[in-house]
């Protein structure tokens, strides 16, 4: 069988239904198939020694910015009455999801690897700290939603992975400041950002870039959705949910083409490595 | 102790920062089934509905869950979210029924059952009854003495009400096992195997805030579901 | 056997309809105490405190809650906030220690009983040691030998946080009784009366989502304060 990899999602309200939930993106979970390890996601933070049993590895993925508090920080300041929207988003239950499960993950020597978020918990669970906004407490004009050079360190994995430099995305506000104890920089850009960490001897490694997102449509979908601006005034939203309803629940046809994604991304190097130090079943990878 | 290992079934929305698509599943659900001693888990590929199966005890199929952080996406959403959702749910069903591991419905999982066993839907039934049972109503039921609902809470309760659809015609090998004042199906079981739908929502019906307040306690439903998911 | 009466004490806010000054309770302390066993309900009136004080047999100071339907109204309740909710607070306190009633203060609650008792806070105290103990996070707490803390959770415990005032000079009669790892107090107990206080959020320690989620259990504290709440009618 498969190895099983234990994926985070992130923790959302909606107003409308008065609901708390969970979320994560589909390319997740594909990418992590398409690397030949079984994907499910963690739901519940007191199970977090369940979890640790049960699964191979841990995925922790993007999401929001991790508590001060946490890194013993305090909140940048920042003047709520500005008008301004706040230079950080946090979620109190994520946070314990992610570090719960990552310390646990610790504990048992199984592999971890961390997208975005995803690092910077892991380099908090090591006892560093973060850079709480670039622009504002680094004086940086960090690249956002577009593709930017880094440069691997000689001697790490990834440097092994994707040679001496690459090409990379970047959907982040945040930096790692003190690297946590054990940890060692990977990768930098230009500018003098950590975009990457591994541990000197444990199977944990952390990617500030979003590699789920290579080999799939998610860049060109979020770029679409990203100018679609007003509904359409001939559908009418209520109708349009009722019959989108009845589709869901109807009893689907096999053979029926789907707009699915009928092949799996594979071949996505970084989650390949994953994959490896998971196969090897956590032994150290350099 | 093992605790037994329980798939629930996700919605499909798209998340807040990239608009990509995504799944989703309302905490409650899985505060029920950890709170009656299971294990929740998210499946999340397609192909690995296998696996999936292997390593889990029981399935949930829940109510329709979406969320859409701009109203303007909510087309995109409609069309591509159904179709991938409901082979994604109709394997998982069929993978599950084969194995005969106990599975439990909840409103459109109720229904999704209803139609996996070749039933059928009243897609917008208040105008035949002119009762409203759609976003959150409390109303009784009548439950058939020996059936597994009237087992846990007699043959007479309270129950929320969230839905728009009803059974019309109910599926093979399955039979109806309560129904409201005006005849509209709430329970179904299925006649051999460990299945089992509620068109109420259960897990709304436990923990701080209990919908309704005046109605019986799901505990001992889900501690039911997870005992057959132990055998 | 008779269910206590808590009286719980609100917060100042806004109704969306009106936008006329109303008082609210979040859910969550009222879930706790129906847990635990108790009736919570929320007075109203002033004038009417010495006919809670006869019908409640404990007391509940929560931390700060608001609402306002539109941002810009939160400046109207400022006023409001500060000398209508702070006396009618006051005068709660003051008439359930006066009979002996057990109090239970958390968060904004615990500062009120402080001053209450003649102590005083830092506003501001994330500048002093540089850790953020505000809008939820969740640090480590030591409780002290020979308190009601130690019983509850034991020597070494883990607690939620979302505080940014912390106790300075300690009430009379007041001991602090459980501290969090960068020494700031997170409960104190009164020496000779039944009134405790946390900093942190016992509601939240609990039910299907506690935080923090790794435990423990607010349970053994509601269920001491549900305890001597039973005893407090009797004699």
């Amino acid at each position: 069988m498969k190895p099983l990899i234990l994926l985070t999602g992130e923790d959302e309200f909606d107003p409308k239904s008065h609901n708390p939930f969970f979320l994560i993106k589909r390319s997740y979970g594909n990418a992590v198939a398409g690397a030949g390890g079984t994907a499910i996601m963690a739901l519940d933070p007191r199970l977090y020694q369940e979890y640790a049993d049960m699964a191979d590895g841990l995925l922790l993925t993007g999401g929001v910015d991790i508590h001060p508090g946490r890194y013993r920080d305090i909140f940048m300041d920042f003047d709520p009455n500005s008008g301004q929207p706040a230079p950080y988003v946090n979620s109190v239950t994520r946070d314990s999801m992610d570090i719960l499960l990552c310390q646990a993950f610790v504990k048992a020597g199984k592999p971890i690897f961390g997208i975005g978020r995803g690092m910077q918990v892991i380099n908090v669970v090591f006892g560093g700290t973060l850079y709480q906004d670039i622009p504002t407490v680094m004086q940086i004009e960090h690249p956002q939603g577009v593709n930017h050079k880094i440069n691997l360190t000689e001697g790490t994995a990834l440097y092994n992975l994707l040679g001496s430099s690459s090409i990379v995305n970047s959907f982040h506000h945040q930096a790692v400041k003190d690297l946590g104890s054990g940890l060692k920089v990977a990768a930098i850009a230009e500018d003098g950002i950590v975009e990457a960490l591994e541990h000197e001897s444990l199977p944990i490694f952390g990617v500030q870039w979003h590699p789920e997102t290579f080999g799939t449509d998610d860049e060109e979908v979020r770029i679409r959705h990203a100018g679609i601006i007003e509904p359409p005034i001939e559908v009418d939203p209520v109708e349009m949910e009722r019959q989108a309803q009845a589709t869901m629940i109807k009893k689907a046809i096999p053979g029926v083409a789907t707009d699915a994604d009928s092949v799996l991304p594979s071949g996505n190097p970084v989650f390949d490595h994953f994959m490896q130090l998971v196969n090897k079943g956590g032994r150290n990878h350099e | 102790m093992n605790k037994p290992v329980i798939l629930i079934m996700w919605g499909s929305c798209l998340d807040t920062k990239f608009s990509a698509h995504s799944m989703m599943l309302t905490k409650a659900y899985s505060a029920a089934i950890t709170a009656a001693g299971g294990i929740p888990i998210l499946p999340l590929v397609e192909s690995q509905v296998e696996d999936y199966v292997a390593m889990a005890d029981g399935l949930l199929l829940p109510g329709a869950m979406g969320f859409v952080p701009r109203p303007e996406l909510a087309r995109t959403l409609a069309l591509e979210r159904y179709s991938r959702q409901a082979h994604f749910e109709t394997e998982l069903y069929q993978a599950f029924r084969k194995t005969g591991k106990p599975i439990l419905g909840i409103c459109a999982g109720c229904q999704k059952i209803n139609c996996e066993e070749n039933g059928t839907l009243h897609l917008d039934f208040r105008k035949m009854f002119g009762r409203e049972h759609h976003q959150g109503v409390t109303h009784s039921v009548e439950a058939l003495p020996g059936s597994w609902i009237a087992d846990l809470w007699g043959t007479s309760f309270f129950i929320n009400s969230y839905h728009g659809f009803k059974i019309a015609k109910i599926g093979d090998g399955l039979r109806i096992t309560a129904y409201s004042e005006e005849g509209i199906p709430e329970v179904i079981e299925h006649k051999e195997l460990p299945i089992f739908g509620t068109q109420f929502h259960p897990e709304r019906m436990r923990g701080d805030f209990p919908n309704p307040p005046e109605g019986p306690n799901s505990e001992p439903l889900f501690q039911m579901f997870l005992q057959a998911c132990k055998s | 056997m008779k269910k206590p009466i808590i009286v719980m004490m609100w917060g100042s806010c806004l109704d969306s309809t009106f936008t006329n000054h109303a008082m609210m309770l979040s859910k969550s302390y009222a879930a706790a105490i129906t847990a635990a066993g108790g009736i919570p309900v929320m007075p109203l009136v002033q004038e009417q405190i010495p006919e809670l004080l006869a019908l409640g047999d404990g007391l509940l100071l929560p931390g700060g809650m608001s609402f306002v339907p539109r941002a810009e109204l939160s400046q109207v309740l400022k006023a409001e906030r500060f000398s209508r909710q702070s006396h009618f607070e006051s005068e709660l306190y003051q008439a359930f220690r006066k009979a002996g009633k057990p109090v239970l203060g958390i968060c904004a609650g615990c500062q009120k009983i402080n001053c209450e008792e003649g102590g005083n806070l830092v506003l501001d105290f994330r500048h002093e040691k540089g850790i953020e103990h505000h809008l939820g996070s969740t640090h480590g707490a030591v409780c002290s030998g020979n308190s009601k803390m130690r019983r509850f959770f034991g020597e070494k415990t883990r607690v939620n946080s979302y505080h940014g005032y912390r106790l300075n000079k300690i009430g009379s009669g007041l001991r602090v009784t459980m501290r969090s790892d960068d020494g700031v107090p997170e409960a104190v107990e009164h020496e000779t009366l039944p009134i405790i206080a946390t900093q942190w959020h016992p509601e939240r320690a609990r039910g299907d989502f506690p935080n923090p989620p790794e435990g423990p259990s607010s349970e053994s504290l509601f269920s001491w304060f549900m305890e001597a709440c039973r005893n407090s009618n009797l004699g």
